[in-house]
């Protein structure tokens, strides 16, 4: 968006400098200087007239050639002052080398180049090269008359000041030739041109007039750093007032600072630009920009009549507020908000901050990606300027499938078909995880290529943990996914009876699940895939529909379910339920244990199952026992499951509980994940991370402890596992074991295995 | 990181799972259990299940838990322990058959515990085929709705019972005694020699006493252990000879009184009936003496034991025919190994009406606990459960 001011009428800011001077910058033509000689020019001309005396034939040809270049020299621009001797002395010498050989045409023609070079060159010379000279300059000269409108403006010809401009014209008699004139006046811009004069000829100059100088033109901006464009040019950027000053004359600066003042702008922060030398009587457009800001436009116009009224010493030209640049953000709102909370926000590949996150953006189209250690989310935000844009988004835990490669011949080589054949098996199966795609990556980033993936087998199958770590990190940062999976082909992947390997890595440690399929098919990687997306729900599958009952399956006639125990303080217990009671029937119909156990599984916390529970002389006896839920050791070990999937499920579901009691257990069933992995280090944080573990069978702060113990004792920590065992040892109301053994009971037996506490009892 | 690749899942169990002990848990449990460390053998168990359950390993833990938690007396625990394996395992897992028998026998004991009576049910077993039984010796099962029966009288008869049919089986010359082999076969003693059938091998003991060797031909009972080494009890010889497995040379073992019968138990563990009726002794299988049973039970002093049985749960049944009554003990076994019958209670015997069992003479009992009990004169087995 460009936001436009045109400034039509000039308004001068005479009254804001008591004086001024600003500095001369001249409009010359574009100077094209000569390719630089080896020797300098005044060397070779010295050296010529030493050579004068030995051989003047070739000095002759030397002063020859110098006078031609000369010649070609002052053809593109006038001699400097210090240059002027030199080729004085070229022309001089060369006169009075060449009337020694009588070439009378050579003398005069050295000495009308002398005269084109110092018109009024009055050394001293011979009487008869005095003689010569005088005729050259009567014969060949014109008259040059110079007036002007500006009033002692200094008269140059061929930068030699002969003259001042006053009442009556500047009158010359000079050889004929080209001639470079110039009038030049403090305050103004000077005005040059060239005059070709002709012998017996006057040529009257009169236009040329140096114009008064325009103060630059000052603009203040709220910021530094803004590009400025001057009639489409760029031109620079804002600068920080403060570090602009140094490099201004005083007077400048001196009227910055009122203008600041004037404008109320805070110096501190503020910018400014100069435009200098202003065109005068023509529009100026100058235009100041910056990402995600509006552009802004001021349209100056200076006229010769507002500047002849200007006062002469005024060092700015400030237009007021119209000088005034306040960029104005060009910004919508972006607001992230995640579940789980504390997830990375990348804007375009920047970090900005974690969820929930509110924020300015620049209008226009961003890359936005919610990253977390579950998984991540991208998507393109369209921010538009003054309004939200709102990201809400629950986060799944990711997938990545990285490629798939053949092994055969003792090589591993990419199977591109084979990858194909699994995306599209995980893309039709695939409900539990989201299938992560590579993300947008600053450059400095590797990215995953089939080689990698090469590598990755490679790893795997050598068993190089440092590379696997590498490649397991590259993965997870090309895809945003804790968990990645590769497919090898035991043989040729064209093959479809082709045994094949699918290996699920999740990515903080080098434990993989690997599982065979035995070949390579749609239905078959289907079968298998399936698998992943149980248990579809990470909370549930951490805790059991319970009644404060076990259960078991007899063949006792007409008792075909026994109660085997039943928890103390329970519901059941209260109802007067007791080990051994037989249950002949569950919500009316006659079921086994196996299945009351998946009819629970069915029922909601709160829900009754009535159980008909025979006694002497009520073989109808009803009770009525309600379903609890409660937290459970999840069968993590099971190979039903991915151990690494769970892992990642299980993560992902603690990241977005709200609830710490929920979080607990199912960070309690992803520290035994670990144990699975022999992480043991691993498993150790996430027990010691756990807060307040709720009691459930073989779940809570005993079960904690002990299984710490177990870990410090897998590290070699013996210690420290007979300490947290002897602790676990008092713990005798919690259940280690769903047959009803205690912390107490099996921390004991522990510490005797041990050969602590020897003789010591389980007391089950 | 682990120290290796790890790799987890169906086809290959992770190698960074716990790392490979000296012997497993399970090996570990067996050698406690053999040294009567119960606890300790429990223990190991219990460390496996933890670490790694889901394992194959875990499915065997968990049958031999169930046992171990019911010698110990843990019976409720020992009933949740198979229960949860019938929920681990599919349903045409011979574990789930185990499991369930298992579960059967401590249910029945955990009962008893609750105040519900000891085997109230009892029943006719339909038999057909058998027109009379002189005088039955030994029931001994092959599955739970199979068994073999013996019945002494005449030259020997030898029955197999299944539900839809009796068949009589092929005996040797004045068949004494039967026992079912590990894997099995059948041993059947007769007065010349010794038959096994699956595999088929005939062959004859030799006892080694009183610095003689001679051929065992008065074989009253014979048991094979988990091994397949045979105990026998023979009318020659006032003691238990044991046979090696494979040999044919047996040696005197574990008691030296006259004997009447001899069965072996879970863990091999040894019972021997002696000659009187009125004490079983229990012996493990390095002859360590484990216990004594009689001469009395609970309140109740033993008159003529005719026969006795075991169940998978180091449960022994006695069967005395003179009180005509039934006695349940099962073994405990304390935290400093020490083994103690515990009375389970009895049973009498009905003897008016068609379910009288006048004469008693054989006991079995299945692998969920239901004991059959055949009497002579009678063609009938009664089932008690």
């Amino acid at each position: 968006m460009i936001r436009r001011m045109l400034v039509t009428g000039c308004v001068l800011a005479a009254s804001l400098a008591p004086g001024w001077s600003g500095p001369a910058a001249a409009q010359d033509p574009v100077e094209i200087r000569a390719i630089p000689q080896v020797e300098p020019f005044e060397v070779r001309v010295e050296r010529a007239a030493q050579l004068l005396e030995a051989d003047p034939q070739a000095a002759i040809e030397q002063l020859d050639h110098l006078a031609v270049e000369s010649v070609e020299l002052r053809k593109t621009r006038p001699l400097e002052a210090g240059e002027r001797p030199a080729h004085r002395q070229v022309f001089v010498i060369r006169a009075r080398a060449h009337l020694q050989l009588l070439n009378n045409d050579k003398v005069e023609d050295s000495y009308l180049e002398l005269l084109r070079i110092d018109p009024f060159f009055a050394e001293p010379l011979a009487p008869r090269e005095q003689e010569i000279l005088d005729l050259v300059r009567t014969r060949a000269s014109g008259v040059l008359e110079v007036t002007s409108p500006v009033r002692d403006a200094l008269v140059l010809l061929d930068g030699i000041q002969v003259g001042t401009i006053g009442d009556a014209p500047v009158r010359l008699s000079i050889v004929a030739g080209l001639y470079h004139l110039r009038l030049e006046k403090p305050g103004h811009q000077p005005a040059a041109a060239r005059v070709t004069l002709v012998p017996g000829q006057t040529l009257a100059v009169a236009d040329l007039a140096p114009r008064a100088r325009v103060p630059p033109v000052a603009f203040l901006v709220d910021r530094p750093g803004v590009d400025v464009l001057v009639d489409g040019q760029g031109v620079g950027q804002t600068e920080r007032v403060s570090e602009l000053k140094r490099t201004l004359p005083a007077e400048e600066a001196a009227a910055l600072d009122q203008v600041l003042t004037l404008a109320r702008f805070d110096p501190s922060v503020s910018a400014a630009f100069f435009v200098r030398d202003p065109p005068v009587d023509r529009t100026l457009s100058v235009r100041f920009s910056g990402e995600c800001f509006i552009e802004e436009i001021r349209t100056v116009a200076i006229t010769a009549d507002a500047l002849a009224r200007l006062d002469p010493t005024a060092p700015l030209l400030w237009f007021g507020e119209s000088s005034a640049v306040r960029m104005l953000p060009d910004v919508g709102t972006l607001r992230v908000a995640s579940v789980p909370t504390d997830a990375d926000v990348y804007l375009d590949n920047q970090i900005v901050g974690r969820s929930p996150l509110q924020r300015d953006v620049c209008a226009g189209e961003h890359r936005v990606r919610v990253r977390h250690r579950i998984g991540s989310y991208n998507v393109t935000a369209r921010i538009v300027r003054g309004r939200s844009e709102v990201i809400d988004v629950t986060l799944k835990p990711s997938l990545a499938f990285l490629g798939a490669v053949e092994m055969a011949d003792s090589s591993v080589r990419p199977a591109p078909g084979l990858a194909s054949t699994v995306d599209k098996a995980l893309a039709a199966a695939m409900t539990t995880f989201r299938l992560a795609t590579k993300v947008d990556l600053p450059p400095e980033i590797r990215r995953w290529t089939e080689g990698s993936t090469s590598d990755l087998v490679v790893a795997i199958e050598r068993g190089d943990e440092e590379a696997l770590s590498r490649l397991l990190k590259l993965a997870t940062d090309n895809y945003d996914a804790p968990l990645v999976m590769v497919a090898v082909a035991r043989g040729p992947a064209a093959n479809v009876s082709t045994p094949l390997d699918l290996m699920l890595f999740w990515y903080e440690h080098a434990g993989a699940d690997r599982v065979r399929v035995d070949r390579i098919s749609s239905q078959a990687l289907a079968d298998v895939f399936a698998r992943l997306n149980t248990p579809d729900d990470a909370l549930r599958f951490v805790f059991e529909r319970g009644l404060g009952l076990e259960f078991a399956d007899t063949l006792l006639p007409d008792v075909p379910v026994v109660v085997a125990r039943v928890e103390p303080g329970s519901p059941a217990a209260l109802a007067g339920l007791k080990a051994g009671d037989p249950v002949t029937a569950v919500d009316g119909a006659q079921v086994s244990a196996v299945q009351i156990r998946h009819l629970l599984e069915q029922k909601k916390p709160g829900d009754v199952l009535t159980l008909r529970v025979p006694i002497a002389g009520q073989p109808n006896r009803q009770v009525a026992v309600p379903v609890q839920s409660r937290p459970r050791r999840a069968p993590i070990f099971e190979d039903r499951y991915y151990a690494n999937a769970l892992i990642a499920q299980l993560q992902a579901a603690a990241a977005v509980t709200p609830n710490a009691a929920d979080r607990d257990v199912l960070n309690f069933n992803l520290a035994l994940a670990h144990m699975r992995f022999g992480e043991w280090r691993l498993a150790l944080g996430v027990f010691e991370s756990l807060a307040k573990v709720p009691t459930g069978p073989g779940v809570g702060p005993g079960a904690a402890l002990y299984f710490r113990a177990l870990c410090h004792e897998r590290l070699g920590e013996r210690d420290r596992a007979v300490t947290l065992l002897r602790e676990a040892a008092t713990i005798d109301g919690e259940l280690l074991m769903d047959d009803g053994s205690s912390v107490g009971a099996l921390a004991r037996i522990r510490l005797a295995w041990l050969g602590e506490n020897r003789g010591a009892g389980p007391g089950r | 990181m682990a120290a290796a690749v790890a790799i987890a899942g169906a086809q290959a169990p992770p190698p960074s799972r716990p790392a490979p002990q000296a012997a497993s848990p399970l090996v570990l449990s067996a050698r406690a259990e053999a040294e009567l460390k119960i606890e300790q053998a429990i223990g190991h168990l219990y460390q496996l299940l933890l670490e790694q359950p889901g394992t194959p390993q875990a499915i065997q833990a968990r049958l031999r838990l169930a046992r171990l938690l019911a010698l110990s007396g843990s019976d409720q625990a020992a009933l949740a322990q198979c229960q949860r394996i019938r929920e681990d395992v599919p349903s045409d897992s011979p574990y789930q058959t185990r499991a369930l028998e298992l579960a059967t026998i401590v249910s029945r004991r955990v009962r008893v515990s609750s105040g519900f009576p000891l085997l109230p049910v009892f029943e006719a077993v339909v038999s057909r085929g058998i027109q009379s039984l002189d005088n039955p010796r030994t029931i001994e099962f092959e599955s739970e709705s199979r068994f073999l029966l013996f019945d002494e009288g005449g030259s020997g008869r030898l029955y197999r019972v299944a539900p839809d049919a009796t068949s009589q089986l092929p005996v040797p010359r004045d068949m004494s005694a039967v026992s079912l082999l590990p894997g099995g076969g059948i041993l059947m003693a007769g007065k010349d020699n010794l038959v096994a059938v699956s595999p088929a091998r005939t062959f004859t003991l030799t006892g080694s006493w009183g610095g003689r060797t001679r051929q065992l031909k008065e074989i009253k009972s014979i048991a094979s252990t988990s091994t397949g080494d045979l105990l026998v009890v023979d009318g020659d010889f006032d003691g238990l000879l044991r046979c090696p497995a494979g040999g044919t040379s047996c040696a005197p073992w574990g008691v030296s009184t006259k004997l009447r019968e001899v069965v072996v138990g879970a863990g091999d563990w040894v019972y021997a009936l002696d000659d009187k009726g009125k004490i079983v002794r229990v012996f493990d299988s390095t002859q360590k003496s484990l216990a004594v049973v009689g001469p009395s039970v609970g309140s109740m002093s033993l008159d003529k034991v005719e026969n006795i049985a075991v169940d998978q749960s180091d449960g022994l049944y006695l069967l005395d025919k003179d009180l005509k009554r039934l006695f349940v003990v099962v073994m405990r076994a304390d935290a400093t190994g020490r083994i103690a019958p515990t009375s389970l209670g009895s049973v009498p015997l009905p003897q008016d009406g068609p379910m009288a069992v006048k004469n008693p003479s054989a006991l079995g009992v299945a692998p969920s606990g239901a004991v059959y009990v055949a009497g002579r004169s009678s063609a009938r087995v009664m089932r008690f459960q």
